[in-house]
């Protein structure tokens, strides 16, 4: 006789078997439970929790996986500590997978290279399929998806902050024509920002108007689509998931634009330029970039002229893991950097193995998970303080606000400041009324 | 050591030894290989290398241990100590299967020569592994890899410390003669029964080494094949 409870648990096994095939299975093969991981890990380094061991959660989604689809598993399961699918191991799984931020460090010093992140997707996938998302992270996930953005940003408040960061962008370049275009088809670039930018961090906004407007460059943005984050990625539901990159396909397909170009958020690069075809199941038909990628072609191509002196505090970057580990961009900020800048230092490690700030996956909007996240930022704090930086520059939203929350936190004495911004604050316009 | 039971293991259970073991390692690979491609690149970072520079990463990695070596130096130390002497150890072993006069000639050895390199090579691999062993178990005890480590992760630590135990004890303590070893592989290799060996060490030694290799395709020591692939998938 089976019970409502053992229906789910059947259904829920099905679709767990879905995720699991392929490359995890491999995963769970090879590691040696070497614990290599764990000293790769900001979670566990930051916290001491053994539970935060990226090993630990390939396990815990194998012992759930042994149960199920091994033979052993399902006859004697106690000799392989195989696990059912109850609410204990649902209540643990899903610690362990919405604290992972998906930085995918620990996947650099395996020696196999197995790729944590994905298994945590793969459990996340699994809760999410159990109801089992963190509610502040469904929560911004169903705004997403109900309403367009992860904020519930309206059409009107959003015009309102457009227009205001028109006048601001006209007071900079010092030009009442200088404009931030909308919905204007057949724009090279259509520029996408965040619901964070939007209410929080505008001046990321204005500083991309204002190098747009100093190249002239021939970009719009959509009054339709602003938001170009993916909390269908953090939640773990592949449908919502697919369904925001979709959107932003067809938004730039209806624009005609043929380069979308990403504001300074990580996860929003990594989703549409190495995840989204697969996601979607089709090439995409334009190009996709990081704001920070574009910048540093143009400086590259000699079209923007900076004095660094404009900044002359100590400027150290923080390499948010979707942009350099996840998405190859390790040079683009630096190139930009180095040119808008005076004193430029890097922290050690960086680049591909640069710590993650604690912030990313999603976890940054779990308020439970607060004191672990600040906790998980340690490895990162301790960096910036090493570094004798006054100013951390980074290119993702949750970096910054982890950033912030870590300088409070641990007592560093920085601020926090895109690279976009910096860039655009070195900027010579007008040669000749300077 | 009863005569039926070294007779088993010298006649029979390699048969069984080598089924398992190939046929076990075969399909584990067979499933690897045909599994669904990941949906998401796991290349980190994700730049295009060719075929070319892939190999010369896996095959870079394998020969140096350069991820152990960048996450913990002394694991490093020992893991690659270990793992060298297995190497060492297994091209020394066969010399138990043929003949290598060929090989002494063309280096100029006498046979005393080659005697002592064996011991020496012998010797100093198969104290490596057993010290390595030990290291890793002691390694495994205390946290945080215990709180990462099943049962399997110890039993094989404490299998192969029984291989190296008794291995050290014919290679250090007795006397090999390489003639009587060589004729009873060369009989084996041929499918047909025989007399086994008349020396419980080598008796209790190569019936550990098969219960090793029959375990191997079910445990994580399939890495060996597996790992290189996973490499594979994450540099390209």
């Amino acid at each position: 006789m089976s019970t409502e409870a053992d229906t789910r648990t059947e259904d829920l096994v099905e679709l767990f078997e879905e995720r699991v095939k392929g490359p995890i299975e491999t995963y769970l093969d090879v590691c040696v439970h070497c614990g290599l991981c764990a000293d790769a890990c900001h979670a566990y380094v930051g916290t001491g929790d053994v539970d935060q061991i990226p090993s630990a959660r390939a396990q815990e989604l194998e012992k759930v996986y042994k149960r199920y689809f091994t033979r052993l598993g399902r006859v004697a399961p106690w000799l392989v500590g195989a696990k059912e699918l109850n609410e204990e191991v649902l209540d643990r799984l899903q610690k362990m997978a919405y604290q992972c931020t998906l930085c995918r460090r620990c996947a650099l010093y395996c020696p196999f290279g197995i790729d944590n992140a994905s298994m945590v997707s793969a459990i996340r996938g699994l809760l999410a399929d159990a109801g089992r998302v963190p509610a502040p992270l469904w929560e911004h996930t169903n705004n997403a998806y109900e309403l367009g953005n992860t904020l519930a940003i309206s059409d009107k408040v959003f015009l309102d902050r457009i227009e205001w960061f028109e006048e601001e962008l006209q007071d900079e370049v010092d030009d009442d024509e200088a404009t931030i275009p909308l919905d204007r088809e057949g724009a090279r670039v259509l520029f996408v920002p965040t619901p964070i930018q939007i209410m929080r961090f505008p001046s990321v906004i204005i500083s991309a108007a204002k190098i747009f407007y100093a190249v002239g460059e021939d970009w719009t943005m959509s009054t339709r689509r602003f938001d170009g984050t993916n909390f269908g990625l953090f939640s773990g539901e592949e449908e919502r998931r697919d369904e925001m990159a979709q959107r932003l396909v067809d938004e730039v397909e209806r624009l005609g634009a043929r380069v979308l170009v990403l504001s300074e958020c990580g996860h929003s690069y990594w989703a549409m330029k190495v995840a989204a075809e697969s996601w979607l199941g089709k090439p995409l038909s334009f190009e996709v970039k990081n704001i920070v990628e574009v910048i540093a072609e143009y400086i590259s191509e000699g079209r923007l002229k900076l004095d660094p002196s404009v900044n002359k505090d100590v400027v150290t970057y923080h390499d948010p893991c979707n942009l350099s580990r996840k998405g190859g961009l390790i040079e683009e900020p630096r190139v930009c950097l180095e040119t808008a800048t005076e004193s430029f230092v890097e922290m050690t490690p960086s680049g591909e193995h640069a710590w993650c700030c604690g912030g990313g996956g999603g976890v940054i909007t779990i308020p439970e998970y607060d004191e672990v996240r600040l906790a998980s930022g340690q490895p990162k704090a301790d960096q910036i303080r090493e570094s004798g930086a006054e100013v951390v520059a980074t290119a993702c939203d949750n970096c910054k606000l982890q950033i912030i929350n870590l300088a409070e936190h641990y007592g560093l004495d920085v601020s926090v400041v895109g690279v976009v911004d910096l860039v655009a604050q070195a900027l010579i316009l007008h040669q000749d009324k300077k | 050591m009863s005569y039926w039971f070294s007779w088993f293991v010298s006649n029979m259970l390699p048969f069984i030894t080598a089924g398992v073991f190939f046929g076990g390692l075969a399909d584990r690979v067979y499933r690897w290989w045909r599994s669904p491609r990941a949906s998401v690149s796991l290349v980190v970072p994700p730049e295009p290398r060719s075929v070319g520079r892939t190999l010369g990463e896996i095959v870079t990695e394998i020969v140096t241990f350069r991820r152990v070596f960048k996450g913990s130096r002394s694991l490093w130390v020992v893991s690659w100590l270990f793992h060298l002497s297995i190497f060492v150890f297994v091209v020394g072993h066969f010399r138990l299967f043929m003949d290598f006069s060929w090989l002494w000639d063309l280096l100029r050895l006498t046979p005393e020569q080659v005697d002592l390199l064996a011991l020496v090579g012998g010797g100093a691999s198969g104290m490596a592994f057993m010290l390595g062993l030990l290291a890793l178990f002691v390694r495994r005890l205390r946290m945080p890899v215990r709180s990462i480590s099943v049962p399997s992760d110890y039993f094989l630590l404490l299998l192969l410390l029984a291989i190296a135990v008794s291995g050290n004890y014919m290679r250090f303590l007795m006397h090999v003669d390489v003639a009587e070893y060589r004729a009873f592989f060369t009989n084996l290799f041929q499918l047909r029964f025989g007399a086994p060996v008349n020396n419980v060490m080598f008796t209790l030694h190569f019936f550990l080494v098969q219960l090793f290799l029959i375990y191997f395709p079910f445990s994580k020591l399939v890495h060996i094949i597996g790992g290189a692939l996973t490499l594979k998938w994450t540099y390209r």
